[in-house]
């Protein structure tokens, strides 16, 4: 078990009420998770996804790029190069990984997907949820006490939250060739990828 | 040397192939028979159907893509273009991440290649519990020595892979009965990126036999395109609209696709036919459509070796363990069959589920993980009754699956089952994948963490690549969808021919399963459609 969360942001009953209160007032992201995919519930109205993909993403709104950069060293840190121009090159590609694997999915799981975005990036529950006021604020420290919440969380739709972030991050990254070499995998053997590439 | 694609001759040879995307305006098409989707059900259908004169015109949601496209061996693109929903695809709680094709071929391109034959167990309880007729092991077995004789399916003659040498070993060390299995290659690399689509055309899919067969027999291939009705008029099915996708096969173009056919087989598979029976409203009097989709739930245990294990080379399975299968027949605690998986990273990433410091450090013993996965036999239960696909505000599939304690029982012994295995196999660590889970230094260890981790959703991360189920077959018409021949009960020209019409799970990779039934079914149908 590492970093636990602060006491500022979860422990005692007022965080487990908040907590609990958000996710009653928020309902479709627990109800559409819990099975009951196909509703037509939606966060009314102030945080409705009525605007269009940031620019140059088929999905990902702005605020889901804030929550992204604040993601992805969190699951990755260890092994994103240092800041710089690698680095920068490497997050946009995981980004735009990120935004085609969200494409790419099916009705039902873009509208959990979006949800949960929202969810993330609507004032009144991201701190509640997760102990953070800003992705653009937000330290790593405070970053993996957030998922370590939501993995161990006693809700299962937060456990699932969890799952689904840190999936879309790492299969964004495992799928290049920095993850290759992050997994020490040597990638298709050269024989026979040099005889069907020649 | 570039591989030979089969496509690019076979086109320039006369082949009727269309790329629906690349289509400007409205069509119609008619053709005798109508057969949506093209995988394992799908592909054997339009061969046996064409050859026997009929003209056959295939619907494939998914795009065409062969060897020209497999050659980078990457698992980035594989996933992204060869699988549902980009490998996205889950139940409606996200609990289960579903594995399932959607190109030319169906999953069949992009299968592990295990050929079992649907074993006997199985095919008496179907006939006892959904009075199927025409399935028992003796009526079965020339369909499937037909079906193994087209695909080149025989036990790998080949050395197993240390992934799987592994499993041998854990096995024979335990004294539990280890085999080889029968895969579906001809002059196959052992390379081992079945699940990116073969690169040499070895793998016997349907995309390399049957499809080419049929397109030379006269049929007619339309991908990139989505069939989103059947119409339902007096007792038959009178039409299908369908709507042609754009390039990247994810967004309508606009262009609208109708079919007539004298017959319309669905061959979507288990998700996707329900899906489509539903959208259409079938007549549906006992609400049986979507119901009893089994998956094989899966859960896996990785075991750090001494040497390297390289999982990511060579063919992907090629042992099975059914020690703990059949221990009670069919019925009594949930049986299961201990498989490999292969461990190219990104697919490795999604089952592994940690981030940071345990990422890094997990991910990165990759070459010396030893990878052990349990597939649960669903459906043969009264506390496994499968799950229930239904559809959304837009008509898209949901599938919605819950686990009763039966299953959860079968999972903890499933991870004590891997982990024993790859301990005896000399693994130095072994960590059974749960979200509760940490790396355990000795047998003695992982079972007492494996009796006191919580058994729950998204605690247990499971998985499927075999869906099966939602249109049951058998004589009992209130408990299936169509009959032993795979007619649609309530529609005189459709048939459901794939997976989906399995009663309950196979116990065994389905591929030989639905190859089996298809064409037996498909046989007949050819028969009738002459007549």
């Amino acid at each position: 078990m590492r970093n636990l969360p602060t006491t500022e942001t979860e422990s005692g009953p007022n965080a487990v009420d908040l907590t609990r209160r958000s996710l009653l007032k928020v309902g479709l992201f627990g109800s559409l998770l819990l099975g009951a995919a196909g509703t037509t519930a939606t966060l009314s109205g102030c945080a409705a996804r009525v605007e269009s993909a940031a620019a140059g993403y088929k999905f990902l709104r702005d605020a889901d790029l804030l929550l992204m950069r604040a993601l992805i060293p969190a699951v990755l840190g260890p092994m994103l190069p240092p800041p710089g121009a690698e680095s920068e090159a490497l997050n946009a590609q995981l980004m735009r990984n990120i935004d085609l694997g969200c494409y790419r999915l099916g009705h039902p799981a873009q509208k959990v997907v979006a949800q949960l975005f929202d969810l993330l990036n609507l004032r009144l529950t991201r701190w509640p949820l997760t102990g953070i006021s800003a992705w653009d604020e937000a330290t790593p420290a405070q970053m993996q006490a957030f998922l370590e919440r939501w993995r161990t969380s006693s809700f299962s739709v937060l456990n699932a939250g969890y799952r689904a972030l840190v999936k879309l991050v790492s299969v964004s990254f495992y799928g290049t060739h920095a993850g290759w070499a992050a997994a020490n995998y040597p990638g298709p053997p050269p024989g026979p990828f040099q005889v069907f590439n020649s | 040397m570039a591989i030979d694609d089969i496509y690019t001759q076979g086109i320039a040879g006369g082949w009727k192939v269309t790329d629906a995307s690349t289509l400007k305006q409205d069509q119609t098409y008619e053709a005798d028979v109508a057969i949506i989707g093209s995988g394992a059900g799908g592909g054997t259908t339009a061969e046996i159907l064409s050859a026997a004169g009929l003209k056959v015109l295939i619907l494939e949601e998914g795009p065409l893509q062969t060897a020209a496209n497999f050659k980078d061996m990457d698992d980035a693109r594989a996933y992204g273009e060869l699988y549902q929903e980009g490998a996205g695809r889950a139940t409606s709680d996200g609990a289960v991440s579903i594995l399932q094709g959607r190109s030319v071929g169906g999953t069949t391109t992009v299968n592990w290649t295990s050929s079992f034959r649907t074993p006997p167990l199985t095919l008496k309880y179907w006939a006892d519990t959904f009075a199927l007729k025409g399935g028992s092991e003796e009526e079965m077995a020339p369909w499937f020595a037909q079906m193994e004789e087209r695909l080149g399916v025989a036990p790998w003659a080949v050395p197993p892979n240390a992934n799987n040498g592994a499993l041998k070993r854990g096995a024979e060390a335990l004294g539990w009965a280890a085999h080889v299995i029968p895969r579906n290659v001809r002059g196959c690399w052992n390379l081992g990126y079945c699940g990116l689509g073969c690169p040499t055309n070895a793998k016997q899919s349907m995309l390399v036999t049957t499809i080419p067969g049929a397109l030379k027999n006269g049929a007619q291939l339309l991908h990139h395109v989505s069939v989103r009705k059947l119409a339902f008029t007096n007792g038959k099915v009178s039409g299908l609209s369908a709507e042609a996708l754009g390039p990247g096969c994810i967004q309508p173009s606009g262009v609208k696709i109708t079919v007539r056919a004298r017959h319309y087989v669905l061959a979507g598979g288990a998700i996707n036919n329900p899906a489509l029976l539903l959208r259409s409203n079938a007549p549906d009097p006992h609400q049986r459509i979507g119901k009893r989709t089994c998956i094989h739930p899966v859960n896996l245990s990785l075991g750090i070796m001494p040497d390297k294990v390289e999982g990511y080379y060579g063919a992907p399975q090629s042992i099975y363990c059914d020690e703990h299968q059949w221990k009670h027949g069919a019925a009594g605690p949930v049986g299961y069959k201990i498989e490999t998986a292969p461990m190219q990273p990104l697919l490795s990433s999604a089952i592994f589920g940690r981030y940071g410091d345990e990422l890094k450090t997990g991910m990165g013993l990759l070459p010396y993980t030893q990878s052990m996965l349990s597939l649960l036999r669903d459906g043969f239960d009264e506390q496994s009754p499968g799950g229930e696909v239904q559809i959304d505000g837009t008509g898209a599939p949901v599938l919605h699956y819950d686990f009763s304690d039966y299953l959860w029982d079968g999972f903890r012994r499933a991870y004590l089952s891997m982990a024993e295995m790859q301990f005896a196999a000399g693994a130095r660590q072994v960590m059974p994948l749960h979200v509760d889970s940490k790396i355990y230094a000795s047998w003695a260890e992982a079972k007492d963490a494996i009796a006191t981790l919580p058994y729950r959703k998204q605690r247990v991360p499971v998985f499927t690549a075999h869906l099966m189920g939602g249109c049951a077959m058998g004589e009992d018409e209130k408990l299936t969808v169509v009959d032993s021949d795979a007619r649609f009960r309530h529609a005189d020209n459709l048939s459901i021919i794939d997976g989906s019409i399995f009663p309950t799970s196979i116990g065994a990779n389905p591929q030989l399963s639905i190859y089996g039934f298809a064409c037996k079914n498909a046989t007949k149908l050819a028969g009738q459609l002459k007549a």
